[in-house]
């Protein structure tokens, strides 16, 4: 599975090429399997049959030659001359001196014209009267004679007994001093049975017919044979020297099997082994007339020589077809991956931001067709992209315009902040020599009543009861007490403009930039605080506290007022928790102050960093700056303060002073 | 995979099986010889259908009985041939029936193989002769009994054409070797009155009697002649058609010391035969014989599918092309196919009767001899004037009326 898998995921080229490898490689095997074993079946076939074919043709030549001779010396055996000289045959006559009768004559002319070997005339005492050929059996006897135990004297005693043709088998015959056979036929004329005649083929002839290779190739070859007893003799008729039947095979034994099959009378065909003990392809039969079994035979190797050729080319073809078949998948697989490449090619580039680029692969294919699509993405994308940036393009110029508005709207509210803290100055700077006058004056007043109040005690007895006490009241109680509203009144108007004198200062002041641990500022700031955390049980946690670069005065303002308010605004009804931690980051600090204190109420949230605010615990001692000053100490540095805060649950006071680049933006005076 | 199978299909698209007509006699008078033909030649059927049969398809055997008459013979070959659609047939004991069905196969080109020796003198090229001609049984026996039995002949037979024509050439070839006829006599087919002949031969004291009764006939005379005062020994029987099937339906102590000429004794010791015979009784049953006609028609069936076989064809004329190539390792010996002759190169051999009613071959030609259809250069002009003239004595027909 894995493999496959793997497989699966190897390059397209490759799958294409092995798949294309398999199926071919699997169809051309089994299809040229086939073909081949239905090529060699039928070239077994063929080649049996065509062995047959030899052998039918074969067994039809010798026995037609045979049964021509047969005819011939029937036609012989009834020729006047013949039958003139057998009845002319006086045995008491008969002499074995050679006779040259004018019949005789007559008679070689005849068998000369039949071409005939020999052709005896024999008397039915077995005297042979005349020999054409003249050769040393002539003139003798063949039952008492020399030759007596010849085929020849066999077949004239047959033929005589039989009253029919007979034919001998193929044997050595001695006067000839070759191999012949003879066919005996009796002379019947009027009722009477005269003699015999006899004709003498020898077997160089019918060998002759029988050894034609034609269509044997260069194997085969016709192999004669006759059975005497249990042996079979042969004649193979071209890889043996001699055309004698003297090759012995023992019948039974395992070589030579077609001969003995035919020797049986078996007509037949099949691959088996010859006298060599060689594979041969072998059609064998059997020839009545001369109880002879032939057997026609190629070598097998010979035979099945185009099934080896074939065998060849067939591995050949095949290997040819693999060839191609890997080639053209090569050329299939580079047809589908080429442009694939040069289409991941195009989308690597355009990924790379080159929107322009567009696959120039045409194809009507898939491929064609994916590339067709990439280019409509492609097209697509690009316009989206103009029009992002058009889009861009009207955003930054609609930024610039609000910029602008900002700069200006900026430059006015800094202008209107100047008035304000100008205005502001004024009022507690130029409100206050007034105050001074009426603080001044007022003193004088006062001193001038207690000297009104010296006075009238002198004159308080000239007066009347009632007067003096109505004096009394006036001068000793309503006075003094005006005075003493309008000394408070000065006094905390005073304090308001001292405050506000003070925020405007503050705001205007110049930083000096030091590095600042805040984690010992924080606990100084503690100690000074100790008698009221005491005094509230409170706990303080000080969280991580970074090292900072800021104005030390602004950070210890900032930080006295949170904790103060912290503890300030505790609750009363559990134990303190105060918790100050300090995160900084890329742009700046963050300082943020958690207590589990009173909290703010939804409705007061407005009013925190308002000046001469204050929350309503009125219990609770200030002036209602703290966190206005904190407001303006933060802003001053492009700062701000934020705070979360619940009733009754508590609050976090988080102040953002920014990096100190900021501080090169001087706070306008 | 597909491939192969059609490949297979193809082989094996024509395989319908091939039908066989087997024509004799299941009653009548000839039933007691052709019955045992019929199975013989099933016998042979099954062997081959065995081995997968011809061109690998099975033969059918279709059997027509031919009830013993000649005309019913006749009817029954067309039969077979236009409705059965046999592809051969394989029948016929008496030459009377032969020579009824032979214009039918003729007409039809349809193909006859012959199985029982007859008189020869007949050449239908749609006939294939198995049975042995005079020249292969007659003619070597007459040739053996007059060196061996005598030459006093005394012939009896049966009234029809083979008998007619087997003593017209017995008395031809006496002529030639000296041998004296004494006597003649015939009884229709199918008579059991014989009373004639035997006191006929009781009376010349011929050295043999020869002997061409045919059919259940025999079983009269046998009988006949044991009654009367002759014996095997001072006048012995040679029989042409006698084999083991009738021997069987004899008391064979009437049968002892008489002789048979055929081709084919169950007894004949080799190898072929004892298989042969051996695989005929586990087929047929124990108490079962052979006989020279069963073996012929053994012979016919085996020479037919090894030509059709060997042609790849069950085409009448590629056969008969064919076997003239054809040999057989016959239960005989080997026999082989005429050249140009439609008969069979056949043995030729003389059995004496004995007590186990079977034959003891006294005498064998050593070779098989050629078929000669026309023997002792017997013109066939000749021939077709004897046995028109029998044809037209017997008031068209090939046998004399039977006895009723």
């Amino acid at each position: 599975m894995r493999r496959f898998i793997r497989f699966s995921s190897s390059p397209i080229r490759y799958r294409v090429v092995a798949a294309l490898f398999v199926v071919v490689f699997l169809s051309a095997i089994s299809i040229s399997y086939f073909t081949f074993k239905q090529f060699e079946s039928s070239m077994i076939h063929q080649a049996v049959e065509h062995m047959a074919d030899i052998r039918n043709n074969r067994i039809h030549d010798i026995r037609t030659s045979i049964q021509k001779s047969i005819r011939d010396n029937e036609r012989f055996s009834t020729l006047p001359a013949v039958i003139k000289d057998l009845s002319n045959h006086n045995p008491a006559e008969y002499s074995e001196t050679v006779s040259n009768s004018p019949i005789h004559n007559a008679i070689d002319q005849q068998g000369e014209y039949y071409d005939l070997h020999d052709l005896f005339i024999i008397s039915t005492n077995g005297n042979i009267i005349h020999s054409m050929g003249n050769e040393v059996d002539a003139r003798t006897n063949l039952l008492s004679g020399p030759y007596k135990e010849t085929q020849l004297a066999k077949v004239f005693r047959q033929a005589m007994q039989m009253l029919q043709p007979q034919i001998s088998t193929v044997a050595y015959y001695e006067p000839s001093s070759e191999a012949a056979l003879f066919i005996a036929t009796p002379v019947i004329h009027d009722n009477k049975i005269l003699g015999v005649t006899a004709v003498q083929i020898n077997w160089e002839e019918l060998h002759d017919t029988l050894t034609s290779i034609t269509g044997l190739g260069e194997s085969g070859e016709v192999v004669a044979g006759i059975l005497k007893q249990d042996k079979a003799y042969l004649a193979p008729l071209r890889h043996m020297p001699s055309a004698e039947l003297d090759l012995e095979v023992t019948m039974g034994s395992s070589l030579a099997g077609p001969i003995q099959y035919a020797l049986q009378g078996d007509v037949g065909s099949a691959f088996d082994k010859d006298y060599r003990d060689i594979d041969v392809a072998a059609a064998w039969g059997y020839i009545p007339e001369l109880q002879m079994g032939i057997v026609v035979k190629m070598d097998t190797e010979e035979l099945l020589e185009p099934v080896e050729q074939m065998k060849s080319i067939t591995l050949i073809i095949v290997a040819g077809i693999l060839l191609i078949a890997v080639f053209i998948a090569y050329l299939l697989a580079r047809s589908i991956t080429a442009p694939l490449a040069r289409l991941t090619d195009s989308t690597l580039r355009y990924a790379e931001g080159d929107i322009s680029v567009r696959s120039t692969f045409r194809s009507g294919d898939e491929i064609g067709q994916l590339a067709t699509a990439f280019n409509v993405m492609a097209d697509h994308l690009e316009e989206y992209n103009r029009e992002i940036r058009t889009k861009n393009l009207a955003l930054i110029k609609a930024g610039e315009v609000l910029e602008q508005k900002v700069c200006e709207r900026t430059a006015t509210l800094a202008a209107a902040n100047e008035e304000i803290k100008s205005f502001a100055y004024i009022v507690s700077h130029d409100l206050r020599s007034p105050l001074v006058n009426m603080k001044g004056f007022t003193g004088e007043l006062e001193y001038t009543l207690k000297e009104i109040s010296e006075l009238t005690e002198r004159i308080e007895e000239k007066l009347e009861q009632r007067d003096r006490k109505t004096m009394h009241r006036l001068i000793q109680e309503d006075i003094p007490e005006s005075f003493s509203f309008i000394s408070t009144s000065v006094a905390k108007m005073d304090h308001m403009l001292t405050a506000i004198l003070t925020l405007s200062r503050l705001g205007r002041r110049e930083l000096h930039i030091e590095s600042i641990d805040l984690k010992p500022l924080c606990d100084e700031i503690l100690a000074t605080l100790t008698h009221q955390i005491k005094q509230t049980g409170t706990t303080v946690e000080l969280n991580t506290l970074p090292v900072i670069d800021n104005d030390r005065i602004v950070i210890e303002q900032i930080m006295n007022n949170l904790i103060g308010n912290a503890i300030k605004y505790l609750a009363l009804d559990r134990a303190g928790n105060i918790s100050i931690n300090a995160e900084s980051d890329d742009n700046g600090i963050t300082i943020n102050v958690t207590d589990n204190g009173r909290g703010i109420s939804e409705e007061e949230n407005d009013k925190v960093f308002q000046i001469f605010r204050r929350g309503k615990h009125q219990d609770v001692q200030g002036e209602g700056m703290g966190l206005a000053y904190v407001q303006t100490l933060a802003r001053a540095q492009n700062g701000s303060i934020t705070f979360e805060s619940e009733e009754n649950v508590g609050s976090t006071f988080s102040v953002f002073l920014p990096l100190n680049s900021n501080f090169s933006n001087k706070p306008e005076v | 995979m597909a491939l192969a199978l059609f490949m297979i299909g193809c082989q094996n698209s024509d395989n319908q099986p091939i039908n066989i007509g087997i024509l004799h006699s299941q009653t009548g008078t000839m039933a007691i010889s052709e019955k045992a033909v019929i199975d013989a030649t099933l016998f042979a059927i099954e062997e081959i259908n065995a081995k997968g049969g011809v061109l690998g398809r099975k033969l059918i055997p279709v059997i027509a009985d031919g009830k013993s008459d000649p005309e019913i013979f006749s009817i029954q070959a067309k039969r077979l041939i236009t409705v059965d659609k046999v592809a051969v047939i394989f029948g016929c004991w008496t030459s009377a029936s032969r020579k009824m069905v032979k214009p039918v196969v003729e007409h039809y080109k349809s193909l006859l193989f012959y199985p029982v020796q007859y008189e020869g003198m007949e050449l239908s090229p749609h006939i294939i002769y198995t049975g042995a001609v005079p020249n292969q049984q007659i003619i070597p026996a007459i040739s053996w009994a007059s060196e061996h039995l005598g030459k006093r002949l005394y012939l009896v037979g049966s009234d029809y054409i083979f008998p007619r024509v087997a003593n017209w050439l017995i008395k031809r070839q006496a002529a030639l070797q000296g041998i004296q006829i004494v006597g003649e006599n015939y009884q229709p087919l199918g008579s059991n009155i014989f009373s004639t002949a035997i006191a006929e031969i009781t009376r010349l004291q011929p050295d043999v009697v020869i002997n061409t009764i045919n059919g259940d006939s025999n079983i009269s005379f046998f009988k006949a002649f044991s009654e009367s005062s002759l014996t095997s020994k001072t006048t012995p029987i040679l029989s042409f058609s006698i084999g083991e099937n009738e021997l069987a339906r004899m008391n064979p102590d009437k049968m002892t010391g008489h002789y048979a000429a055929a081709s084919y004794f169950q007894s004949i010791d080799s190898e072929a035969n004892h298989k042969f015979v051996k695989a005929f009784k586990a087929r047929f049953g124990q108490n079962r014989v052979l006989s020279d006609a069963m073996e012929a028609a053994y012979i016919g069936v085996h020479l037919w599918a090894q030509a059709a076989e060997l042609v790849g064809s069950t085409e009448n004329s590629n056969i008969l092309f064919n076997l003239r190539s054809q040999s057989f390792a016959a239960p005989e010996g080997i026999i082989g196919f005429g050249l140009n002759s439609q008969h069979t190169w056949k043995h030729a051999r003389i059995g004496k009767v004995t007590a186990d009613g079977q034959f003891d071959i006294v005498w064998k030609f050593e070779k098989m001899l050629r078929p000669n259809p026309y023997p002792l250069k017997i013109l066939s002009d000749e021939a077709k004037q004897l046995t028109d003239v029998l044809y037209d004595r017997w008031g068209l027909h090939w046998a004399a009326p039977q006895a009723e």
